[in-house]
């Protein structure tokens, strides 16, 4: 009883550091934008209550918030599920003893270093590159060419990253249960399902999740890839968000509130998405 | 004692200052110990800038900081930047528009030694009531850019069949079109890839088509010079002379480097380079792209060929005008920095435009035409500010810049989009005029709800 109280009265002291520093970089601005999602503003210093108008303009504004969310669900749907297989495939892959595994684990990983506004313009060039050849177009030209420029962009980029996850979760299965599995006459498709997916539940769930908040909050990609052309067809929330906040004269508040929804919405969203995963895992 | 301590600190500081104008002001070692924020509007000088930065602080030891905003960013970057602890003593705004939205932020220059240079109230943002906001030191001009050694062959040659002999015949659109077009069918023989370089579409880079382009319609539709008021709420807009600008605008890219369909991967550089490398024998452009042009590695286009034409679009009467021209670059001192940071600010733009080093660096480096009477003796290696001259001096009306009164930047990135559109054969014209005004009308409220008119 006594070393309980004692840990207490230190655990205050420990994180009282780290928590002052958290309220001041993420609860206070978090407040202080919940606020001025319900102003009118330029700088936030000169903030006028104006009720819930900037809410009622975002969901009423069919060519930007509402057209920029179906656009982000569409690329988070296509996205989460391609990088997920894919890694997992490549993670499969590469626990299997072959020569060079560490090499192609590297290789494979390495676009994740990569910052997503580089990784925009070089693949800007590569596609244009492509389409040009093929089609006499470049990827302005139709929103199917940067819907699917923005994919393959984000696959090429994360599937690295979700791999090395899905290689840690698959070397932690014991072989005891797989060689048992052999031994009682598994399929290698029947082991895959009934032990090894279960077994990597969590690893799913993480790397879907990571792939899934990714895909919402997807920014530097989309703007040097696509900048939302043609038109504003392959704007995704997040630049959305930023181009009304910053580019239309008297709008910091409507950009505002479509950012506290965006945050709702991702909140919401992981939320659903970690409990119907977690009552899936195998402890 | 804080207060002691400050203003025993300001006493000091005002008796340098005396004394430093009573002895000399060369070697002036200024007591300011803060540092002055430029945030400069244009990427082409940023480089320039620094320059200016580190020889004022060489001079005086006093820091300057340049934020350069990226291209098509200067709000968003004012914005963000207002709001930190560092926000910018000096900033610029480049409309009524931007000035309406800042007005809280900009103090008043009239009773300054810099305004006192200024030889004309035109080159000013004010109120017509002796407040000044801002000070352009940027007077800019734009129009079509020449290279004259590629036209003058084409003037020269036998296989032409225009009877046009030089490029002052080429100040209605009928006539432009008619050399441009057989130029075009001639470019092997002129060695060029196209008449005009790349319409630079790529979002972002539209800014030449969506606003420059756009001051030719708004112009003739809002009834010239006399009857607009730059200064005003932001007007209705029909697009009227639609036809005119789809006439040059057509001109541009059929007649272009790049073909139509491929304009949306072409950025400004891009266009300027073909321009210097000579590759093409026109670009849309203003006086301030000769630093871009006269930089590119392996330039072919001598200085004394770079020369002006005005934008033709087959309006009546377009044969007596000029070029497109705009005080632009409004100079602001941030009202929210404190007393000692505004003064420090000033004394540095005197410097810039008053002092041997900094006319220097004005003339030589940023180049830019400025409206203030300590600059009348500078010399400009620009070739175009020539050409500007000669212009005018030829009897032609400068276009004021109704460009100026477009609404938003919402409204520009639209247009420029939907231009791109149409240039890839996607969209109709009848739909990008009509988009056009329906946006205008929207963006129009919403700016002139913003600013109050």
């Amino acid at each position: 009883m006594q070393k309980i109280y004692k840990k207490k009265k230190y655990l205050a002291i420990f994180t009282l550091p780290t928590l002052i520093a958290y309220a001041i970089a993420f609860v206070v601005p978090f407040f202080m934008g919940l606020y001025l999602s319900f102003c009118n503003f330029k700088t936030i210093g000169n903030a006028k209550f104006v009720g819930l108008s900037n809410f009622a303009y975002v969901f009423s504004d069919s060519n930007g918030f509402l057209a920029a969310l179906w656009f982000t669900v569409k690329i988070a749907v296509v996205g989460v599920i391609s990088t997920n297989v894919i890694a997992f495939a490549l993670a499969l892959l590469l626990t299997r003893g072959l020569k060079g595994t560490n090499v192609y684990r590297t290789i494979f990983f390495m676009p994740n270093l990569i910052g997503g506004i580089i990784l925009g313009y070089i693949w800007q060039l590569l596609l244009n590159g492509i389409l040009i050849q093929l089609v006499g177009a470049d990827i302005t030209y139709s929103s199917t060419y940067g819907y699917w420029g923005i994919i393959i962009l984000y696959n090429w980029q994360k599937i690295g990253y979700l791999m090395i996850i899905y290689i840690a979760g698959l070397q932690s299965i014991s072989g005891d249960l797989l060689e048992a599995a052999k031994i009682d006459g598994a399929t290698y498709w029947q082991t895959l399902r009934k032990i090894i997916l279960p077994l990597v539940m969590t690893s799913i769930t993480i790397c879907s999740f990571l792939a899934l908040t990714d895909c919402f909050k997807m920014y530097d990609q989309n703007l040097a890839l696509t900048a939302g052309a043609p038109g504003t067809q392959t704007t995704m929330l997040a630049l959305d968000i930023v181009e009304t906040y910053y580019n239309r004269v008297g709008f910091a508040g409507v950009g505002q509130a479509k950012a506290v929804v965006f945050t709702v919405l991702v909140f919401v969203i992981a939320m659903i998405q970690l409990k119907a995963t977690r009552s899936r895992e195998v402890e | 004692m804080l207060k002691k301590k400050i203003s025993w600190v300001l006493a000091m500081t005002m008796a340098a200052t005396m004394l430093g104008g009573c002895l000399t002001t060369s070697a002036e070692e200024s007591s300011y110990d803060g540092t002055i924020r430029w945030l400069n509007y244009k990427p082409e000088v940023a480089d320039a800038m620094q320059e200016i930065a580190a020889a004022y602080t060489e001079e005086t030891g006093i820091d300057v900081q340049i934020e350069t905003a990226a291209s098509g960013q200067y709000e968003a970057t004012l914005t963000a930047r207002m709001d930190s602890s560092d926000a910018p003593t000096i900033f610029v705004i480049d409309s009524i528009n931007m000035l309406n939205t800042w007005k809280d932020y900009i103090s008043d220059l009239s009773d300054t030694e810099l305004y006192s240079m200024v030889t004309d109230d035109s080159y000013t943002m004010n109120d017509g009531n002796g407040t000044i906001y801002g000070i352009s030191y940027a007077l800019e001009a734009w129009g079509i850019i020449v290279n004259k050694g590629i036209t003058d062959a084409y003037f020269a040659s036998p296989n032409k069949s225009t009877e046009y002999t030089s490029l002052d015949d080429l100040y209605t659109f009928d006539a432009l079109k008619a050399v441009v077009e057989d130029m075009t069918a001639m470019k092997d023989e002129l060695g060029i890839q196209g008449v005009f370089g790349s319409t630079s579409l790529k979002a972002g880079d539209d800014w030449r088509y969506q606003t420059h382009l756009m001051n030719q319609p708004l112009y003739w539709e809002w009834g010239g010079n006399e009857n607009i008021d730059l200064n005003g709420a932001v007007p209705e807009f029909t697009f009227e002379y639609s036809e005119n600008y789809k006439n040059i605008l057509d001109l541009y890219l059929n007649n272009s480097v790049t073909e139509p369909n491929l304009v949306g991967t072409k950025t400004v550089d891009d266009s300027m380079a073909e321009f210097a490398l000579g590759q093409c024998a026109m670009i849309q452009n203003g006086d301030w792209a000769w630093n871009t042009i006269a930089n590119t590695d392996g330039r072919v286009v001598e200085d004394e060929n770079v020369v002006f034409i005005p934008i033709s679009c087959g309006v009546e009467g377009e044969e007596n005008m000029g070029l497109n021209v705009t005080g632009s670059q409004y100079m602001c001192i941030n009202s929210q920095a404190s007393e000692e940071d505004q003064a420090a600010a000033e004394e540095f733009l005197v410097w810039l435009f008053s002092s041997d080093t900094g006319k220097q660096l004005v003339a030589e480096k940023l180049q830019f035409m400025t409206p203030f009477s300590t600059m009348s003796d500078a010399t400009y290696t620009n070739p175009l500010y020539a050409s500007e001259a000669a212009i005018t001096e030829a009897g032609k009306t400068a276009y004021c810049a109704a460009a100026n009164l477009i609404p938003d930047q919402t409204w520009k990135d639209n247009m420029g989009a939907n231009l791109l559109m149409y240039a890839q054969g996607q969209m109709e014209w009848d739909d990008v005029v009509s988009n056009a005004v329906e946006t205008w009308a929207v963006e129009r409220d919403i700016t002139n709800t913003a600013n109050g008119n």
